[in-house]
């Protein structure tokens, strides 16, 4: 026997490379189907969970349902509308929404006194803190945003990681909550009239979670005073003329209460407030509102509170 | 199996070149399978179909208050319909749809069933119909959400179809 053994042949040869060849090829495959099987799950349960909480967020009222009066007291976090005790799906009600930007701000999210309720929040995003939560306006213009430790100075770190998931919801900003009062629509003859008040409470704690504000709508001439009885028409804190259509008072950052109003008739917490009407002019109609804004929110957003406008919840969550 | 039979090794058959071949597609297949497609393919029209039924919603949330009562828009287009201002109607539900859904989604509103319709042409803008009817049947992913209304003077049920896609506008 001059044969070599089969070992040492050519075809043995090939048949090794080959098999060395399938076995690695099998494992750089098997390894890049494991890290995008990895990938896809950690990003899918990423997806999912920024998915469910803007769901949860805008269906439903959220636990107990009036946890806005009193926000130490939650447990789940919703911020949908409440209509005749149920949910108003597709709604952001904009007081649940500035007692959340209380909470998350820098100086609320680690004050011990809120364990309770920033738990139940970041129950709602998985257990973590990393989530953005955004109004924008029907021009994608943001409105506002609440994430852990937010400050006016600060920006969330979604910024900064690689993986983000942002979720975009279609909402209703509705005026209903914002609202604090309202006269309606009140016709008067010409000339002049004076003793029409719109009265509203303000609560404990409200003069530092909203910014307030007035809107005036009509064709007469109108003088409001704040806090302060029949001073006359040429006694006023803001004066509205009968051709300008719909005017914010004040149009300043801070609304009423970083006003430069005389002290005496400035907002007061724990009671009602009034606001002294005395009009003037042809005759025509006023309506008068006491509107709310979530703290530190631009002035000019307090018109979308008149009429129901389209809006974007946004939920950004990131690794 | 040796040099000396003058065979050609097994590498060099039929037999293994489809054995490769085969285990070759099989690579690709694992590897392709948590692809980024796959997750758009899962979510991507997971959020298109929210459009839609958002959309829809907002038809009935938003609208606008004459001092006495609000007013939806889906009310304000049915008060059209039912005194006859079938453009007016068309107008205002472009308009409303517009302000509610991002640029890049493109939408066609109908009211009415296929042979009896109430509305339609309701598209991203006024005019170039044919267009988005066009762009409409051509698309390939498409989501839609309906509900149901009592439409005057008859008082008859009727659907309101919102249809949604990914596309650039005109």
């Amino acid at each position: 026997m001059n044969e070599r053994g089969q070992v040492f042949t050519l075809d043995m040869f090939f048949a090794l490379t080959l098999t060395a060849l399938t076995v690695s090829c099998s494992g750089l495959a098997f390894e890049q189907a494991r890290r995008q099987a990895e990938a896809y799950s950690l990003r899918y349960s990423l997806e999912r969970t920024a998915n469910d909480a803007a769901d949860v967020l805008f269906k439903t009222l959220g636990e107990p349902d009036n946890w806005d009066d009193n926000a130490e007291t939650l447990r789940t976090l919703g911020l949908a509308e409440e209509n005749g005790g149920l949910p108003t799906p597709n709604t952001v009600d904009i007081k649940k929404f500035a007692q959340l930007r209380r909470l998350t701000n820098s100086d609320n999210w680690d004050y011990s006194a809120n364990a309770n309720a920033t738990t139940a929040i970041k129950k709602l995003f998985g257990g973590s803190e990393n989530f953005e939560i955004r109004i924008l306006d029907e021009n994608d213009n943001e409105l506002w945003h609440a994430f852990p430790r937010w400050s006016s100075s600060n920006q969330s770190r979604a910024e900064n990681s690689l993986e983000v998931v942002s979720i975009r919801r279609l909402a209703a900003v509705k005026y209903g909550s914002a609202i604090r009062g309202d006269t309606g629509r009140v016709a008067q003859r010409a000339g002049s009239e004076t003793g029409d008040n719109l009265n509203f409470w303000v609560g404990d704690g409200e003069l530092e979670l909203f910014d307030w504000y007035i809107i005036a709508i009509g064709d007469r001439n109108l003088s409001i005073l704040v806090n302060k009885q029949n001073a006359g028409i040429g006694n006023r804190d803001y004066f509205f003329q009968q051709n300008d259509v719909q005017r914010i008072f004040p149009t300043q950052h801070g609304g009423v209460y970083a006003d430069t109003l005389p002290k005496g008739n400035q907002l007061v917490e724990g009671q009602y407030n009034s606001l002294s009407l005395d009009t003037a002019g042809p005759a025509g109609w006023i309506r008068v509102y006491v509107v709310t804004l979530p703290h530190c929110s631009d002035w000019r957003d307090a018109a979308t509170m008149v009429q129901p406008s389209p809006a974007t919840l946004e939920v950004k969550m990131w690794r | 199996m040796s040099f000396r039979e003058n065979k050609k090794g097994f590498i060099f058959s039929l037999d293994a070149t489809l054995g490769i071949l085969v285990m070759m597609l099989v690579i690709a297949g694992v590897a392709r399978a948590g692809g980024s497609e796959l997750t758009y393919g899962q979510h991507g029209y997971l959020r298109l179909e929210r459009y839609a039924n958002d959309a829809l919603e907002l038809l009935y949330l938003t609208g606008n208050t004459d001092n006495i009562k609000f007013h939806s828009t889906i009310d304000n287009i049915e008060n059209l319909l039912y005194i006859g201002q079938q453009a007016l109607a068309e107008n205002l539900a472009e308009n409303q749809l517009r302000k509610i859904l991002p640029n890049d989604i493109q939408f066609r509103l109908r009211i009415g069933p296929e042979n009896n319709l109430r509305l339609d042409n309701v598209f991203p803008s006024a005019g170039n119909h044919p267009w988005w009817r066009s762009a409409f049947d051509n698309v390939k992913e498409i989501a839609a959400a309906s509900r149901v209304s009592i439409f005057r003077p008859d008082n008859r049920f009727d659907i309101i179809t919102l249809y949604v896609w990914r596309g650039s506008a005109i």
